[in-house]
């Protein structure tokens, strides 16, 4: 009989005692009601980096409060887009005061981002 | 519907899941002997004085859902300590309390985290590296990664003896990483004895978005507090961990906070590809975790007699899932197309089932696997290795791999907090709370996260940010061959690598692979100090 089996057991019916309720712990684990597989076949290669540019653009999107396509630095920052805080004068080739989404591409095509 | 009913009825729905036991209460004292550290010995640097002391928390944490602390402290025990390691010694400072991570936007206390942070005593804190250790669930707290893996101490599980000697030693850890990084082992919310802040209720935080957001506030929180802003910056995060790790990696990336590098151990980068997280879904993934567990067992024909002959085996296992296997199941579970007969005798040699096994399930699934690869005993799921005969105590959790190390962990961690690093709370430490059954699965349009294009935005954002995937051959669980098709999706990225170790989910359990699993990641920190 292993060792730890008394104490596994007593501390089971332990813990039924105390609420009736052992908790569980299954990792990776998805309750039988959230199990809602995806339709869509998993994205790769340009469809992937596609999806990556949307999700920047989406945060961008949100960022820009004024809808103008553009952000200011103090859109950024109530954004907390620190990223775009960090690099904005780099980006801001024109010196305009603001970034386009368009800049941010750019520039980090140019870092080296596949999008 | 009660509680107990509602947990019969996941019993009876899901009965090749089981119970991981919530293991804490006050009948676990069981007099583990841990001698304090020591703290003789002259430290290796010229070490300023850390003042010493306990902290008995004032708060009770609660891991319900509707639980809201009112009374958050960023109080914290401070304790001294010293670790022989390749000849010489490692004097470190233990830290172990909470901090409250606030909004980023509305300024907000949101939630109040546990830690434990070990940091070498007279390094620059602005140069040294800094990693973030958390286990996953979703529910679980940080207890396997902080006693099992790379931080200073570890439990000795002599993995994979389903009977080890408990309580487990707690033993200096000849293979931490505590020489390249500073470590910080940080407990979700709702977990460990972390809680969410009113008007935030724990279940505020339930969800693969919030999750992520809610580490990055409390990462943020760390980094200011102890001036490590221009630190190295790792998340080393474990199953669902892999999940949060990759959310929060474009999170921390677009918040301006660099890493540079994360570590994915025993991954779920997609659940929508990964069959046993779904219902009749293919389990091509999982067929060469199949196939390493049958030679384990000594099933396959042939047995792979060593590592190369092992590696050798698992290449012509992935090809022929690949090329073969997976698309006659997808024909199989979506047009109803019949299988190949020809296929039988290698789905057979290859793992140690009988054809029949095939002929009968051509779709096979892990708890078929478990319990049909060896009759009359019950496979592990986290590790195939371990084994129970059906119906004996440690079969009845379902996993035991799983039971075998609950209790003893649990237990160990109480002791360690309260009495080595001098921190103690009204309340117990949650090992798991109910979090995975009230989670909010839905990520980026989908019902269930698929993480890859997060990887992939914060890869956009930085480019040198280096990746590590840390897989075992016999976890059933997060299977090594389905992360290696999902990072494969990112395609040729250079930054990102990929490890498979003997050993199972918690391949740090593992004796033999611990020290190599080390090496690699010595070698990745490394690189991650030159990228930059």
């Amino acid at each position: 009989m292993p060792k730890m089996l008394p104490v596994v057991l007593l501390f089971t019916s332990l813990l039924k005692a105390q609420d009736g309720c052992p908790k569980v712990l299954l990792d990776p684990y998805v309750p039988p009601a959230s199990r809602k597989a995806s339709k869509r076949p998993p994205t790769a290669g340009k469809a992937l980096q596609a999806q990556v540019e949307q999700k920047l653009k989406a945060a961008f999107d949100a960022a820009d409060a004024t809808g103008q396509g553009s952000l200011s630095l103090e859109e950024a920052r109530k954004a907390n887009l620190g990223f775009v805080l960090q690099h904005f004068e780099t980006m801001d080739t024109r010196k305009a005061g603001r970034v386009t989404f368009d800049d941010l591409k750019c520039y980090l095509r140019t870092r080296g981002a596949r999008i | 519907m009660s509680c107990s009913e509602a947990l019969m009825m996941l019993i009876d729905q899901e009965s090749q899941w089981f119970l991981w036991l919530r293991a804490f209460g006050s009948a676990l004292l069981l007099c583990l002997a841990l001698a304090c550290s020591s703290r003789s010995g002259a430290p290796a640097v010229d070490v300023p004085a850390v003042p010493q002391a306990t902290f008995q928390d004032p708060n009770s944490y609660a891991a319900h859902g509707s639980a809201a602390l009112t009374t958050p402290n960023e109080g914290s025990a401070v304790s001294r300590h010293s670790i022989s390691l390749n000849g010489g010694t490692l004097a470190y400072t233990a830290t172990a309390g909470h901090l409250t991570a606030v909004h980023p936007q509305n300024g907000s206390a949101e939630a109040s985290f546990f830690y434990v942070a070990y940091t070498l005593d007279g390094a620059v804190p602005a140069t040294r590296p800094v990693t973030f250790f958390y286990n996953g669930g979703p529910g679980s707290a940080s207890v396997w990664l902080h006693l099992g893996s790379f931080g200073p101490k570890r439990l000795v599980t002599g993995t994979p003896d389903p009977n080890p000697p408990t309580p487990f030693p707690l033993v200096d850890n000849q293979e931490t990483l505590l020489g390249a990084t500073d470590l910080v082992f940080v407990d979700a919310v709702s977990t460990g004895h972390s809680q969410a802040i009113a008007p935030y209720t724990n279940s505020s935080f339930w969800g693969v978005d919030a999750d992520a957001a809610i580490f990055r506030d409390f990462i943020t929180r760390y980094v200011a507090l102890n001036h490590r802003q221009t630190s190295q910056k790792f998340l080393f995060g474990e199953s669902y961990g892999t999940t949060r790790t990759a959310v929060l990696a474009h999170m921390m990336e677009s918040a301006g906070m660099r890493l540079s590098g994360i570590v994915l151990l025993s991954s779920v980068l997609n659940y929508n590809a990964n069959a046993d997280m779904l219902d009749a879904s293919g389990y091509g993934g999982f067929f060469p975790s199949y196939a390493s567990s049958g030679a384990y067992w000594n099933l396959t024909r042939p047995v792979p007699a060593d590592d190369a002959a092992l590696g050798a085996f698992l290449q012509s296992v992935r090809t022929f899932t690949a090329t073969r296997y997976a698309p006659a199941l997808d024909a199989f579970l979506n047009h109803g197309a019949a299988p190949d007969a020809t296929l039988f005798p290698q789905l057979s040699s290859n793992t140690g089932l009988p054809e029949s096994s095939w002929n009968a399930n051509f779709n096979l699934d892990a708890w078929t696997f478990r319990t049909t690869l060896r009759p009359g005993v019950l496979l592990g799921r986290y590790d195939a290795r371990v084994s129970a005969p059906v119906g004996s105590p440690l079969a009845q959790g379902g996993d035991p791999s799983s039971s075998v190390i609950t209790v003893p962990f649990a237990s160990a961690l109480s002791q360690y907090l309260r009495v080595t690093l001098g921190y103690s709370a009204g309340s117990s430490y949650t090992i798991s709370s109910n979090a995975i059954q009230g989670w909010n699965f839905h990520h980026d349009g989908l019902d269930l996260p698929d993480v890859i294009p997060d990887l992939g935005t914060a890869l956009a954002l930085n480019p040198s940010l280096q990746v590590l995937s840390l897989n075992g051959y016999h976890d059933l669980a997060t299977p090594f061959y389905q992360t290696e098709l999902d990072l494969a999706r990112l395609s040729l990225q250079p930054t990102v690598e990929i490890a498979v170790y003997h050993g199972g989910h918690m391949i740090y359990l593992n004796d033999a692979s611990r020290p190599r699993i080390t090496a690699d990641l010595l070698s990745f920190y490394q690189r991650a100090a030159t990228a930059r």
